[in-house]
């Protein structure tokens, strides 16, 4: 080992993108540190989306302009499916402080709607016009749900790695710290679909169900975040209408308690 | 071991953010609930929760009822319905948890109705510790409590943790001792009287 890598490296303070999820910011040591790009991962019905969007609704609740873009889903659909938040005001979309984009309505504008894979040139554009939103609306959060299926149409790995480092790199430059929701099923033994995504992403939000003799429980982890300290402990989550609430796993000494599985 | 009777009294010297396990006889059971649903936070303005695993929230509800109390200010986490398949009617003032092994959500409801309705002072009744016991591990229980009440300390609550003296275990009062600020047992003095005369 050389006298570089024994150094103590001080805990620099990066500015914090305080979630507004008071348990995630606590275990994040004080929120996601701004520009990161943030992967939130898991099954279907563990949260992700709901999380994602309270983390918009806190931000523009601080006047931050926030942007949802929706890949798999109508937002507005979305949006009726989501947990009422109490917090959660009108006007904060009146305002311009939260809005929603669908993706199919970008691949429309940029002619890609029939294409079943995209180009380089094709990405290229993609993430132009993504980046336009962020610098016109001068965009502090996103929300992309979700990036596996924007990854789908771009087929090759090479292709995926340059989407996804390429729009990592383009939102951090604007200081925009984003969420970036990927799709995984129960089985997946890594953090996302293609493999990619996991090792470029500056934080990794797992999701998951735990089943525990017969119980689900929803947990959360977070398993990687650049720029901070943070809990890798496991957490059970609750989605409330006020907001994502969170708790220790309980172990009882040791373990998953009766064998729980991970889903 | 406090009379019944003199609960109210013996509470009212009691600091925010207290645990206090109390150990109940059978006779005295309805009577406590209602000293901790009414009596206690009425004199203070605060809003309970009621944690129970013992017996469903419908059947507290009839007894507060009967008794005239007002539940307004009763929050029910209801952590016994669902799994026994009936009763689990719905109610503006009940949440419900699938089973009592799922101690987290029992701490997380109980989080979501102090965010929901936040009161200067609340109080937290779990009922019971020997219920919860039947379904969970000793350990995990010990662990549930630990955090629990910590967290409830936190905000200030006042919590009463319920166990019943006819099913009196070494192991649950040393976990009681542990998170606890104080424990008393509460009879009735004529059951005293009888049980002194029996033996």
């Amino acid at each position: 080992m050389n006298k570089k890598d024994m150094s103590i490296i001080p805990d620099r303070k990066r500015e914090r993108c305080v979630t507004g999820i008071d348990a995630l910011d606590t275990i994040l040591n004080g929120g996601i540190p701004r520009a990161n790009s943030v992967l939130i991962t898991g099954s279907c019905g563990t949260g992700k989306t709901t999380m994602s969007l309270e983390f918009l609704v806190h931000g523009a609740l601080q006047e931050e302009k926030c942007l949802f873009i929706s890949v798999t889903e109508d937002s507005e659909k979305m949006l009726n499916n989501v947990v009422p938040y109490d917090f959660f005001d009108e006007s904060l979309i009146e305002e311009g402080y939260l809005s929603f984009v669908d993706m199919p309505d970008i691949y429309q504008e940029l002619g890609l709607h029939e294409k079943s894979e995209f180009s380089f040139k094709e990405i290229d554009g993609l993430i132009s016009k993504i980046e336009e939103f962020v610098i016109q609306e001068d965009i502090k959060r996103l929300v992309i749900d979700s990036v596996t299926s924007v990854c789908f149409q771009l087929k090759t790995e090479e292709k995926i790695r340059d989407f996804m480092l390429r729009l990592m790199k383009t939102l951090s430059s604007h200081g925009c710290t984003s969420l970036l929701v990927s799709e995984i099923s129960p089985e997946e033994p890594r953090y996302s679909q293609y493999g990619v995504e996991e090792a470029i992403a500056d934080g990794i939000i797992m999701m998951g169900n735990l089943e525990r003799q017969g119980d689900l429980l929803r947990t959360l982890q977070v398993v990687k975040m650049r720029g901070t300290d943070h809990s890798r402990a496991k957490y059970v989550l609750d989605l409330t209408s006020v907001g994502v609430l969170l708790v220790p796993l309980l172990k009882g000494g040791g373990g998953d308690m009766g064998g729980g599985k991970d889903g | 071991m406090v009379d019944v009777k003199d609960l109210h009294e013996k509470l009212k010297s009691l600091e925010p953010g207290s645990a206090v396990a109390l150990k109940v006889d059978v006779d005295s059971y309805f009577e406590v609930i209602t000293n901790l649903t009414d009596r206690f936070p009425s004199s203070r303005d605060m809003n309970v929760i009621y944690a129970t695993s013992t017996i469903s929230s419908s059947t507290i509800i009839q007894v507060l009822e009967a008794f005239d109390i007002e539940r307004e200010n009763v929050q029910f986490v209801d952590a016994v319905s669902y799994m026994t398949m009936g009763g689990a009617e719905q109610d503006d003032n009940v949440t419900f948890v699938e089973s009592p092994t799922m101690l987290e959500n029992i701490s997380l409801k109980i989080e979501y109705l102090l965010r929901k309705y936040p009161g200067e002072e609340n109080t937290v009744v779990l009922d019971s510790i020997d219920s919860l016991a039947i379904h969970n591990d000793n350990r995990i229980l010990s662990e549930f409590l630990h955090i629990l009440i910590s967290n409830l300390r936190s905000h200030e609550c006042y919590t009463f943790i319920l166990s019943v003296s006819e099913q009196e275990s070494e192991e649950i009062d040393n976990m009681l001792a542990m998170v606890c600020d104080d424990f008393i047992e509460i009879g009735s003095e004529e059951e005293e009287e009888s049980s002194a005369f029996e033996y």
